[in-house]
């Protein structure tokens, strides 16, 4: 005769045992699944508080908007209807952290930037490329729109250099980042141009400049100096005078 | 009491008799195989499979269908003893009683003096439990082909022995014997009852049911038995205690099968 109830007990603990790997398993997942939903909501919340960040830098833009437009009259009347337009097509900062990855930047003066842009006269061959583009989607209204664009410009063209390895790309790259007040980032560039074409004069304008700005006075003047007796340039007399003098800080 | 469940317990009672042979296709033709190569000029038949494939089953069979009209002789019992061995030998088939000790140049010298009208058949089960030496002087012995050899062995001795040159060039026709699949099975479990006209518990295995004792038997008939008997043997255990009616009549829940297994050490609880 069988003890039923002790193989009874026996089956239980046996039934129990078997069902502990799928449970294990289950609730390995199920934490898993929980974990990862923690993670992934986490960042979410970050990107909410980033997101509550940029309307507060974007509402700053207008102003400084409103200034460049005051400083050229003609344009305003035209521009009224478009004012909208304009907002968001503000410059980015999140695109400038972006870039600043590799290097710090040393000092940051977002209102030199519309002041240098307003100066696009002087702009080399491919800035003209750049801008061209951009009077194609808005040609009534191409100088203020080129002023907002320089993130994208500067995108575009960082694309475009590392396709093709231009000295004027990497040129015009230096030059922007220059007047955006990123010295770091303009050396860089200026040095690469150099590296290029070591002819073209305003590399090494630029990379003296950028070192001024950097207060690595010295240094800029003693390249200048060397550049000066191979090349004889103007250019950079000119520049080492004003750096030597103080006019150039 | 002449309970349905006592009846069909004893069907599952692991003995072995040639009676209780359930006859399965592939199990026949092996057995026919076997039947044949009985009648040919072979020196040894090798018949080999895990334990619990029915390896002892066919033995008795052979021996019970062959035997009325072929000298046949079967040994279930391993005889160890070399001397024993051919003392047993030299009286069983050649009517010779010997005293004393008993060498197997005695022994050829008995098998060559007398002549028989046909070559006698000794089967022998578990060989594997024959020491190696023995195992040589029965190779000799069928050399001679004065005496036929039907062994059964264990499959992992099978393997040492066949990898022995001098017994691949003897053993002629070897025979494996394997579980039972999942239909031969069903098969099995109720051609067994139905043959004691258990024919209600015989219904109750279902293909479900047949695939979980496959899965706990690996479909070994022995361990199938084993299992069966103490399924049955449970399910008398709760008629006695009027407890029957928590089991469905028409199936084998799989915890009753659990629980026998766990009684017979399939599962390890």
């Amino acid at each position: 005769m069988l003890n039923i109830p002790d193989l009874e007990k026996r089956w239980l603990r046996y039934k129990l045992r078997s069902y502990l790997p799928a449970t294990l398993i289950a609730l390995s997942l199920i934490t898993g699944v929980i974990i990862y939903t923690f993670m992934t909501i986490t960042p979410t919340k970050n990107e909410h508080t980033i997101a509550h960040v940029i309307p507060k830098i974007e509402k700053k833009a207008p102003q400084v908007k409103a200034v460049a437009l005051k400083n050229t009259p003609p344009v305003i009347a035209p521009l009224k209807k478009k004012e909208v337009n304009i907002t968001t097509l503000s410059p980015s900062m999140n695109f400038m952290k972006q870039l600043k990855t590799s290097s710090h930047q040393t000092q940051y003066k977002p209102v030199v930037k519309t002041k240098k842009v307003i100066h696009k006269k002087a702009t080399p061959k491919a800035v003209k490329e750049v801008q061209t583009t951009q009077r194609d989607k808005f040609p009534i209204t191409a100088i203020t729109i080129t002023r907002q664009d320089t993130d994208k410009d500067i995108q575009n063209i960082l694309k475009r250099f590392q396709e093709d390895k231009n000295p004027a790309l990497s040129l015009f790259l230096a030059k922007k980042y220059y007047e955006l007040g990123n010295y770091e980032e303009a050396s860089k560039y200026a040095l690469i141009t150099n590296r290029l074409n070591k002819e073209i004069d305003d590399s090494w304008l630029i990379f003296s400049k950028a070192l001024v700005k950097m207060h690595h006075k010295d240094k800029a003047m003693n390249i200048l100096r060397k550049y000066i007796q191979s090349s004889h340039s103007t250019n950079a007399a000119v520049l080492l005078h004003d750096i030597q003098t103080g006019e150039f800080q | 009491m002449n309970s349905i469940y006592l009846n069909s317990k004893n069907v599952f009672i692991d003995t072995v008799n040639s009676k209780d042979y359930i006859q399965l296709d592939r199990v026949s033709t092996i057995y026919q195989s076997l039947k044949d190569s009985i009648k040919k000029p072979l020196k040894m038949i090798l018949l080999y499979g895990k334990p619990g494939t029915g390896k002892s089953m066919f033995l008795t069979k052979l021996y019970n269908d062959l035997s009325p009209t072929q000298d046949m002789y079967l040994y279930d019992t391993p005889i160890l003893d070399e001397s024993e061995f051919y003392k047993v030998l030299a009286q069983d088939i050649f009517g010779t009683k010997y005293n004393g000790e008993l060498n197997f140049t005695q022994f050829m010298k008995i098998v060559n003096s007398t002549e028989l009208p046909s070559i006698p058949v000794v089967l022998l089960d578990e060989a594997q439990l024959y020491s190696e030496t023995l195992m040589e002087k029965i190779r000799l012995l069928s050399d001679t082909r004065t005496i036929k050899f039907v062994i059964t062995l264990h499959k992992t001795q099978e393997e040492d022995l066949i990898a022995k040159e001098h017994f691949k060039t003897r053993i002629w026709e070897t025979i494996e014997l394997e579980n039972s699949s999942k239909s031969e099975l069903k098969i099995y479990i109720q051609k067994k009852l139905m043959k004691a006209n258990c024919f209600d518990t015989a219904n109750i295995f279902t293909d479900k049911t047949v695939n979980k004792i496959h899965k706990l038997t690996n479909g070994n008939y022995r361990d199938t038995n084993k299992l069966l008997f103490t399924l049955f043997d449970l399910y008398l255990s709760y008629e006695e205690n009027n407890k029957l009616d928590k089991i469905p009549t028409n199936k084998v829940p799989n915890k009753y099968l659990e629980m026998a297994a766990i009684h017979t050490g399939l599962i390890d609880a």
